[in-house]
């Protein structure tokens, strides 16, 4: 709930408009899914993870989780590292108002149990 | 004046010099003449300025390094809502009627004064006559002018604007003029503004590890009275700027309309 509220806090000011809005993500829903990481995009102006997530099909579903660049993430915790392909995770999201695969990343529990959150406020030094 | 004057003048005859567009030898000698008369002249006032060379930015409050606004923690203060003129406030309507997301989805950075507003820090460099600020979101540069010239009579309108600065005791006054109107005042499309926006933003420590910066807004055309606002901006000793290269992985796309859109392809 403290991270949820961090996030609507951040999300009422001006800063919110770093690079776009999220008018896209349907802020007042909130997704969580557990799956395999596929890939792991540490770049700017958005990190994306790729999950593959078990459908009730008996296949999988990926599933494209736009984050906090790495700019912003790198001083609160996170590396290139964090997660890798074939971690097994559980990613809370906002999901995409329309319905696809999709949306803005919240937090996640890591296969060793550890809790990454991608707006911890205040910042920390940045990992060297 | 006198300062803006002999500047240009001595840029002038350096660039005419350098592109030999003054082809007859005795105006050249004569710019040579005026070049040797002009410059040492200029520097001395420039450098009795504060912050006019580095044994005088010494004497300045440290407000160099980097810093990040303390969004979220009480980094904008008091969250006052522009005033706009009835023109402004019809085109805010307009806006909230059919909402548009910003041309920051394809990488158009915001200009001023968003860009003072983003979740990335910024750093400050001082060097004689010139605070240099760096923001980290889309790589910008804002050069702000400490040597006693004024702003160009008929600047271009750019992104950041024109900024000159002077000190008022342990404040950095900056003026800035000068902004195209492809941007907003920040808060979202809808909040515009004219080729009239002027900008002064005070630059005071709080403590040493606390810059405040005080903005006051005024647009004849947009605003029916000033917008002001202060951010307050942590020191972060330990951090460096990182790359911010928007277009390396945008996925995020807005249309000629407005409309937002993503792209989810692995």
């Amino acid at each position: 709930m403290k991270i949820i509220l961090a996030f609507a806090v951040l999300l009422t000011l001006e800063s919110a408009m770093a690079h776009h809005s999220f008018e896209m993500f349907d802020m007042t829903k909130v997704t969580t899914i557990t799956g395999t990481i596929k890939d792991f995009q540490w770049t700017n102006p958005h990190t994306f993870t790729f999950i593959d997530v078990p459908n009730d099909k008996g296949g999988v579903d990926t599933w494209a989780i736009e984050g906090m660049s790495p700019n912003f993430l790198g001083r609160r915790g996170w590396t290139k590292h964090t997660l890798s392909p074939g971690d097994k995770v559980t990613i809370t999201i906002a999901p995409l108002k329309d319905g696809q695969k999709g949306g803005t990343f919240l937090r996640a529990t890591l296969a060793d149990g550890r809790e990454m959150v991608m707006f911890e406020n205040p910042p920390r030094a940045p990992a060297k | 004046m006198l300062v803006h004057f002999l500047y240009n003048f001595d840029v002038d005859c350096q660039l005419h010099f350098h592109t030999g567009w003054v082809t007859k030898q005795a105006l050249g000698v004569l710019g040579l003449a005026l070049i040797a008369f002009v410059t040492p002249l200029s520097a001395a006032d420039a450098s009795t300025l504060p912050g006019g060379t580095f044994a005088s930015i010494q004497k300045l409050p440290d407000m160099s390094g980097v810093w990040e606004m303390t969004f979220g923690r009480g980094g904008f203060a008091p969250p006052q809502q522009p005033s706009f003129t009835p023109k402004y406030a019809a085109i805010l309507k307009a806006f909230q009627d059919a909402p548009k997301d910003s041309p920051m989805a394809n990488c158009v950075p915001p200009g001023m004064p968003g860009i003072m507003g983003q979740p990335y820090p910024i750093e400050i460099l001082f060097t004689p006559g010139m605070v240099t600020v760096i923001a980290e979101a889309f790589m910008q540069v804002r050069h702000i002018y400490t040597d006693g010239r004024g702003h160009p009579d008929d600047p271009d309108l750019t992104f950041n604007g024109h900024s000159i600065g002077h000190w008022e005791d342990d404040t950095l006054v900056v003026d800035s003029v000068g902004f195209t109107t492809d941007t907003s005042l920040g808060m979202n499309m809808g909040t515009r503004h004219s080729d009239k926006m002027h900008i002064v933003e005070r630059f005071h420590l709080k403590d040493p590890k606390t810059l405040e910066i005080a903005t006051a807004i005024d647009d004849p055309e947009a605003l029916a009275k000033p917008w002001t606002r202060t951010i307050t901006y942590a020191r972060h000793s330990d951090w460096t700027l990182a790359e911010y290269i928007c277009q390396q992985n945008n996925r995020n796309f807005v249309d000629a309309d407005g409309k937002p859109g993503i792209n989810l392809k692995h």
